[in-house]
């Protein structure tokens, strides 16, 4: 019994090395945004345009964010098109929602594993619904707030929220300081781009070879914070299980906020999760909370994202970053707070649960038709009529 | 709160911690044996320390769930250490089940059980309980020490004890001891006899692969010792 020693591996090396990521992250995002501003200010209104259907840039943020299975790269990736000046804020906010919805479908596909045994896949594909429950609830009562107040006062209300939330955090830092950081990261976006012209790059085709070497380092770098970071999470996810697992919803939230932010992936918080549901040892009420921190874990990987953005786009990428935590906030007032809204999604995720237990082909079907089903249902009917 | 969450960053080894909890699990039945012995021969175990038991057994069944659920939250995150994990699930319900034993044993006068009379089926009892005892003190130190030597010999203790506790029996069957006496003799030989084969399933450990946990082979016992 005594070959244990009670040693554990030292964080800090793995805390280093995710260090390092992000600056490479924060490189990749000045890359991408450079060379999107390159490419020349109206490019990819056609896509982009204030005009946008709504329910496009949702369906847009659930298929980008399913095909890369991150949140974390779709958002970064609006926040550079946002500070590239590419896209504007009104555009990029269902944008922002979708790959909310679409972070979710990877902890309900980890669930699929738990399909063997029945009361074991119950309780996985409840816990992990509820992701899913919440974060389409909230698009559904925040998405139509948002046009609703659009229309009668020109401005959304998160959009508004964000503009002064970003107006507020600018004015402290001051928004012309030069920040050393933000130096580094365009000298290394320069490195980037000049070693895309000896390759032979030029004009529009350096643009387009800056701005796509700027999303490859943006995916490789959070793919391997993902992976120098999943050990530390994995074990601080067993000690709240063991240690502070009933201690409150609050802490639990926070647990969600740390964990996410340290792995910088809310995909693998709620993943991570899934079979210890699965395996009895959370119930959906404990498992709820640290879901939604992760929600708002996940939006600093946006935050970060606009501090790599400088010139006069910068602000409306941090406002734009700003959206994607006002959001969250805002659907943790509505469906957590209460604690009758509380009960509404984790209803839903138990419901789901029964309904697709015992049979993958429903499971799979019900996954498909509400992540992708519903939203293109809605598109089309808004183009139709 | 923010004391919660420090937790999460305060080190500790978590097979470590499940060891240092399956020691304490030990510990407390052993406690529990050392209560239940100096009075269970002539039933005079008290209200009070059969309330002291019954507790200590709670708090036996209460660190046994506890101990299953880090296990399964160890192994389902980690995916790896599956052998020791697998090892305690099976270690914590001999233990557990100890406890009941112990309870079992205190509570023999509550089921008619009476005092037993001085003379050589008396002392052999009292032997067998003495060497279920010395196992129940060995078990803990031998398996810190992973001391393969030591587990070898009570097992062989334990197994010579299991056919003293048969032979018991058989000469009780012959006595003239009246039916309260018979019922305290059958069910502290019973229930020691289950209480060492427990020990000798948690002493298996030591020996045995983990396939052939509670079974003791000397032939592979001796190749694994060689």
């Amino acid at each position: 019994m005594n070959r244990f020693s009670g040693k554990t591996r030292a964080l800090w090396p793995n805390l280093i090395a995710a260090v390092a990521l992000l600056i490479v992250f924060l490189v990749g995002i000045t890359c991408l945004s450079g060379g999107i501003k390159e490419l020349g200010k109206g490019t990819m209104d056609a896509y982009f345009s204030a005009g946008m259907n709504p329910f496009l840039g949702l369906l847009v943020g659930i298929l980008a964010t399913t095909l890369v299975q991150s949140s974390s790269v779709t958002t970064a990736l609006v926040v550079g098109l946002v500070g590239s000046g590419q896209m504007n804020v009104s555009a990029a906010i269902p944008v922002i929602m979708g790959a909310n919805i679409g972070t979710t479908v990877t902890s309900t596909i980890a669930s699929l594993a738990h399909s063997n045994h029945a009361g074991e896949f119950r309780r996985a594909f409840a816990a992990a619904t509820c992701h899913d429950a919440f974060n389409f609830l909230s698009v559904a009562t925040l998405l139509p707030a948002e046009l609703l107040s659009r229309s009668i006062f020109e401005k959304g209300f998160l959009e508004a929220l964000s503009y002064r939330l970003a107006e507020w955090t600018t004015g402290a830092t001051g928004a012309q300081y030069k920040s050393p950081f933000k130096t580094m990261f365009k000298t290394g976006s320069k490195w980037v781009k000049s070693a895309c012209e000896q390759v032979g790059f030029e004009d529009t085709g350096l643009a387009i070879a800056w701005a796509l070497c700027g999303g490859v380092l943006i995916l490789v770098s959070l793919g391997l914070i993902v992976k120098v970071m999943r050990g530390p999470v994995v074990v601080r996810m067993e000690r709240y299980v063991n240690r502070v697992l009933g201690a409150g919803g609050a802490i639990a939230m926070m647990v969600g906020v740390i964990l996410t932010v340290m792995v910088q992936s809310s995909s693998i918080t709620t993943s991570v999760m899934v079979p210890l549901a699965g395996a009895g040892v959370v119930t959906l009420a404990q498992i709820y909370p640290i879901t939604l921190g992760a929600n708002i874990g996940t939006t600093v990987t946006a935050l970060l994202a606009s501090m790599a953005v400088g010139g006069d786009a910068a602000f409306a990428a941090r406002q734009i970053a700003l959206v994607h935590l006002c959001f969250n906030l805002s659907g943790i007032l509505i469906w957590f707070v209460p604690m009758r809204t509380r009960q509404v999604p984790l209803g839903i995720a138990t419901w789901l649960a029964e309904f697709a237990e015992g049979s993958k082909k429903r499971t799979v079907g019900l996954v498909f038709s509400v992540f992708y089903g519903i939203p293109a249902l809605i598109f089309f009917l808004t183009e139709v009529f | 709160m923010w004391m919660e969450l420090f937790k999460l960053f305060q080190g500790g080894d978590s097979l470590a911690s499940l060891s240092a909890d399956f020691r304490k699990m030990l510990s407390l039945v052993e406690e529990m044996a050392d209560q239940v012995r100096p009075n269970i021969l002539d039933q005079q175990v008290s209200l009070e320390e059969k309330a002291r038991i019954r507790k200590m057994d709670v708090q036996v069944n209460k660190l046994e769930r506890q101990i299953r659920k880090r296990i399964i939250a160890h192994v389902t995150l980690t995916r790896d250490d599956v052998g020791y994990p697998l090892l305690l699930m099976s270690l914590v319900k001999d233990v557990e089940r100890m406890g009941d034993y112990i309870k079992n044993i205190a509570e023999v006068g509550e089921l008619g059980g009476g005092a037993i009379p001085e003379g050589e089926l008396r002392t052999e009892l009292e032997e067998i309980i003495a060497c279920a005892m010395e196992m129940m003190k060995g078990v803990g130190p031998i398996m810190d020490a992973q001391d393969r030597e030591r587990a070898h010999d009570l097992i062989q203790e334990g197994k010579d004890a299991g056919k003293r506790c048969d032979q018991l029996l058989i000469e009780l069957a012959k006595s003239d001891f009246n039916a309260t006496q018979t019922t305290s003799m059958v069910l502290l030989t019973r229930f020691y006899k289950r209480l060492g084969a427990h020990l000798l399933n948690i002493l298996t450990s030591v020996v045995m692969p983990l396939h052939k946990l509670d079974f003791y082979d000397e032939r592979v016992a001796t190749l694994s010792k060689e």
